[in-house]
């Protein structure tokens, strides 16, 4: 009986034991930092010696160093590099080698688990959208400040990486925790340049073309057509241009389908291919939105919320016409479009499936580049409101749409801020853009201005029967400034395939209608005290729009539309859309002040001159790049 | 066959009668023998030390985690470390749940959830029992195996491939609808994908395709345990197969019927995700968005671990209620229960 007991007890301590066990295992990563008055954690930093600025920082880092460090970066579609040349070299400058890891799904999962276990690797790159958890990761303690790292360990960063981008991303506490990828610095851009738009609308060239003549065929003669407006006003535009009025696209995408409609070869199954319908929304929206010109401004200067728009209802509106409107038996926007996949996108495109596209042609470029092999080429077009406003695309600018941090288990952040500052360096930004000197790229003049791709390159890339992988130009592109490429890259022909130059064109026509955008990129003060019910209430509006969008897109009429729009307002008020917008108003103007404009909207700016031009449907054609 | 029973029960009834005559006689020596008896030999330190190992896994994975549903009462949304989160985090008493209460969405999720599992439990829990039973009824002992193995092998390929093949089937403009429209069989392309008015069906049907030959296994089991000699009494008895079934078969498996039934009951407000996530889009979100999609969506990805919580716990104390009522209705019905 004692025996039996004695069994129970050790069952049960067993028990209590594991259980508690199980506690102390849960609770990875020690006590949470203790918050600061500038509400973010009171950092403890590791006692290394400060770094003089008298020469590049990682020049201070020993010969004899060698150390891994792992890079964790939250985007499942992001391709790990294996080992290349340009890796090589940079273990062979600050002696550190990288370790890069990314997550199965974009789900979030994975990061959560680290944090959770107190995982993190030494440096993470998180999508920049992810307000929340880049805010939260600087509060919550688990990444170093980008500004103390570079005052004690590498203070040549700040001649490196320009000013603008590192202000950017500061926080109330004038602090910036990360350092973004793929960025173009104010510094950098050259004055007198305009950027490509980051959208674009594309249309398949052939059938264009078949168009247009039909279009001609119907003009009066001086070369005009007359068409009843969205308003019910007659209007006059040049033949060439029709296509680029609202009314003008619907008509050609009412006689695609009826004439080319088909699955099979050389047919189209949508006369407007759309992007992917995500619960987040739809980007093509965003980029109609722009061709149409809606301000995102009022004319006094203040912060206006895109959907709560008249002219974006109006919009909305127009688009559930052409997915309502039937050619042949087919509606104009097929509604495949609204369960498609991003797959399912790229296999329109790829296909020559559609008549115009509104996808963001960057996102789907080989899927374009794969579709001009198979014979059906898309150019670049743009459409303007029914008003015959030019359209106001944002230029491709940015500060990047991943933020590289080095978290606090990082095992030297002393040694990683000095790799930070030796890849934003020019001697960094060559290697990880250009390659190894002297392997894939040398200089062409004695000033040391211009570079030319090697021979040995060149000759690699032309043969197709070898891989130009090993040298490991572009692989590395989490710390890209992506001007200073564009700037320095050689101004021949010479190292890029004709896919290359076609995908490097996509657009660019465009780029006469392209602006800065820079105001509408605000970053919200994460140490606001609302910061958490702001993200609560954002992440359900953004996942009600992309519900409701389809919704309205789909309606059975426009009086069915309108209904469903108007229920979406109300709905938006309850999942405080007030608070919402008046963060993103805050943010805003102090963007605009940190930018030094009172007027953001480029249309309303002084100097502005319309560039609109009927005549040349594509764009400036004459803007394609020979390199 | 009667007479072997008859002698079993006989000598049963024998060894009873022997006890019993020995049990007033109980002396020192029998109670010195049941103490023997009761000393624990090496097996039995084993049988502990192995039952002492699903102490153990409940210990971890059942009970220690009950301690994180503290988290539902406190303001941890927006914590990134769960641990500071129930440790640090204010407490905020019922806010959570309140929260999601007042949620516009709540309505229709809980809608979404219940219908969708009890349109499963109509349909996907009973057509598995039929199969099993029918696919017993095979004479061929090859086409039986056949089809267990055309029925079985669906289970083992993913969601994401299974759904994929759905997926392409069900395209607008390059699957089943753009053929029927051809066909003139449909007048419109029929938006199998994006209307919700077809999800649920295409949730029934394709977890149906999918799970019902796995979903068999445990009745062709139970059918197979059933003893021969009684199927070959009633035949001499003059039953038919439909007799035999409503019988024998039925009766005979009704334990594990009524045990399945009863955990079937208590996972109402389970869905699950990976076989909703396939084929949840924008256009069909008002009837395929439930609890456990909406939990994925909202709790992990933007760390509103206390909200995900405390919609964890709703779901656990509503499953705990099904779980005792369904077992409560199920006894009074049939006598039998899980517990």
């Amino acid at each position: 009986m004692r025996t039996k007991k004695l069994a129970l007890r050790a069952l049960a301590v067993m028990g209590v034991g594991v259980m508690a066990l199980s506690f102390v295992a849960c609770g990875g990563g020690g006590p949470a930092a203790p918050t600061g008055e500038d509400g973010m954690a009171q950092l403890t930093y590791p006692n290394y010696e400060n770094t003089p600025n008298d020469k590049n920082s990682w020049e201070y880092i020993p010969d004899n160093n060698n150390m891994t460090i792992d890079w964790y970066v939250d985007v499942s579609s992001w391709p790990i590099p294996a080992e290349n040349d340009v890796l090589r070299k940079i273990k062979e400058e600050t002696g550190i080698s990288i370790r890069f890891s990314t997550p199965v799904q974009d789900d979030g999962q994975k990061l959560a688990t680290m944090i959770a276990g107190g995982d993190l690797p030494d440096v993470i790159s998180v999508p920049s959208g992810k307000t929340q958890t880049l805010a939260s990761l600087a509060q919550q303690g688990y990444v170093y400040d980008i500004n103390t790292l570079a005052d004690k360990w590498a203070p040549t960063l700040y001649d490196h990486l320009p000013e603008d981008v590192m202000d950017w991303w500061a926080y109330g506490n004038n602090k910036t925790y990360g350092v973004p990828n793929h960025y173009y610095s104010y510094e950098d851009v050259p004055a007198d340049e305009q950027l490509q738009p980051n959208g674009g609308m594309m249309v398949r060239k052939d059938l264009f073309d078949a168009w247009q003549q039909v279009a001609q065929a119907r003009a009066d003669e001086e070369g005009m057509i007359s068409y009843t407006a969205l308003d019910g006003s007659t209007k006059k535009v040049e033949w060439q241009g029709y296509i680029t009025t609202p009314e003008g696209f619907k008509e050609a995408a009412v006689w695609a389908m009826t004439n080319h409609y088909g699955t099979g070869k050389g047919g189209i199954t949508t006369a407007l291919q759309l992007s992917q319908f995500t619960d987040q929304g739809n980007s093509s929206l965003e980029w109609l939105a722009q061709f149409f010109a809606i301000p995102f401004e009022t004319r006094d200067g203040k912060y206006e919320y895109r959907f709560t728009q008249k002219e974006y209802a109006e919009m909305l509106y127009y688009v559930n016409d052409l997915v309502t409107t039937r050619a042949n038996g087919n509606t104009l926007i097929s509604r495949d479009n609204f369960s498609q996949s991003y797959d399912g996108v790229g296999g329109v495109i790829a296909g020559g499936k559609a008549f115009a596209t509104l996808a963001t042609p960057q996102d789907y470029q080989m899927h374009f580049a794969t579709a001009k092999d198979s014979g059906y080429e898309y150019v670049s077009m743009y459409i303007t409101n029914s008003q015959g406003d030019a359209p106001v695309l944002a230029d491709i600018r940015g500060y990047g749409y991943l933020m590289n941090m080095i978290t606090t288990n990082c095992k030297r952040p002393d040694l990683v801020i000095k790799l930070f500052d030796f890849l934003t360096s020019d001697e960094g930004q060559r290697l990880i853009c250009f390659g190894v000197e002297g392997s894939t790229w040398q200089w062409a003049d004695a000033e040391k201005t211009q570079i030319a791709y090697t021979d040995e390159y060149l000759e690699l890339k032309a043969d197709k029967g070898s891989t130009v992988a090993g040298f490991g130009l572009m692989t590395m592109d989490l710390l890209i400034n992506y001007q200073f490429y564009d700037n320095v890259q050689p101004r021949t022909n010479n190292g890029k395939t004709e896919s290359e130059l076609f995908r490097v064109n996509l657009k660019r026509p465009l780029t006469i209608y392209s602006y800065d955008y820079n105001a509408t990129h605000f970053v919200v003060d994460a140490t606001n005290e609302r910061f958490q019910d702001y993200n609560n209430a954002l992440a359900r509006i953004n996942a009600l729009i992309g519900q409701q969008t389809t919704k309205i897109l789909q309606a059975s009429s426009r009086k069915d539309a309108e209904r469903i729009y108007n229920q979406t307002l109300e709905l938006l008020e309850k999942r405080n859309l007030a608070l919402v917008v008046e963060l993103n108003s805050a943010a805003y103007q102090k963007t605009k002040e940190k930018l030094g404009i009172t007027v953001a909207w480029p249309a309303w700016q002084e100097g502005y001159v319309n560039p609109l031009d009927r005549t040349q449907p594509n764009g400036d054609l004459s803007l394609y790049r020979t390199y | 066959m009667a007479k072997e029973n008859e002698l079993l029960f006989d000598e049963t009834c024998a060894v009873s009668a022997d006890v019993a005559e020995a049990a007033p006689a109980g002396s020192v020596a029998q109670k010195k023998e049941r103490k023997k008896r009761k000393r624990w030999s090496m097996n039995d330190w084993v049988l502990l030390a192995m039952a002492s190992l699903s102490v153990v896994f409940l210990a971890i994975f059942a009970y220690a985690p009950l301690y994180g549903l503290i988290l539902a009462f406190k303001d941890g949304d927006g914590w990134l470390n769960i641990s500071h989160a129930i440790s640090q985090a204010d407490w905020c008493g019922f806010e959570n749940f309140e929260a999601f209460f007042s949620d516009p969405d709540f309505g229709n999720i809980i809608l979404n959830t219940l219908g969708l599992n009890l349109l499963q439990l109509a349909i996907n829990f009973p057509l598995p029992i039929l199969f099993a039973v029918l696919t017993a009824e095979l004479i061929s002992n090859r086409y039986k195996k056949f089809v267990q193995t055309v029925t079985f092998f669906p289970h083992f390929i993913s969601w994401a491939v299974y759904g994929g093949i759905f997926l392409s089937l069900f395209a607008l403009d390059t699957g089943l609808p753009a053929l029927l429209q051809k066909w003139g069989i449909t007048g419109d392309k029929v938006d199998i994908l994006g209307g919700p008015e077809y999800f649920w069906p295409i949730i029934i049907i394709t977890s149906l395709l999918k799970g019902m030959g796995w979903g068999s296994v445990i009745y062709v089991a139970a059918i197979a345990a059933i003893p021969q000699e009684l199927y070959e009494a009633a035949k001499m008895d003059g039953a038919n197969r439909f007799h035999k079934i409503m019988y024998i078969t039925i009766p005979s498996i009704a334990p594990t019927i009524t045990l399945f039934f009863i955990l079937s009951v208590s996972g109402l407000l389970n869905n699950g995700i990976e076989h909703l996530l396939v084929f949840q889009n924008t256009s069909n979100i008002e009837r395929s968005e439930v609890l456990d999609t909406y939990i994925y969506k909202y709790g992990i990805p933007d760390f509103r671990y206390s909200y995900a919580t405390a919609i964890g716990l709703i779901k656990s104390l509503v499953a705990l209620f099904l779980l005792v009522s369904s077992n409560w209705v199920c006894k009074k019905i049939s006598g039998k229960g899980i517990y």
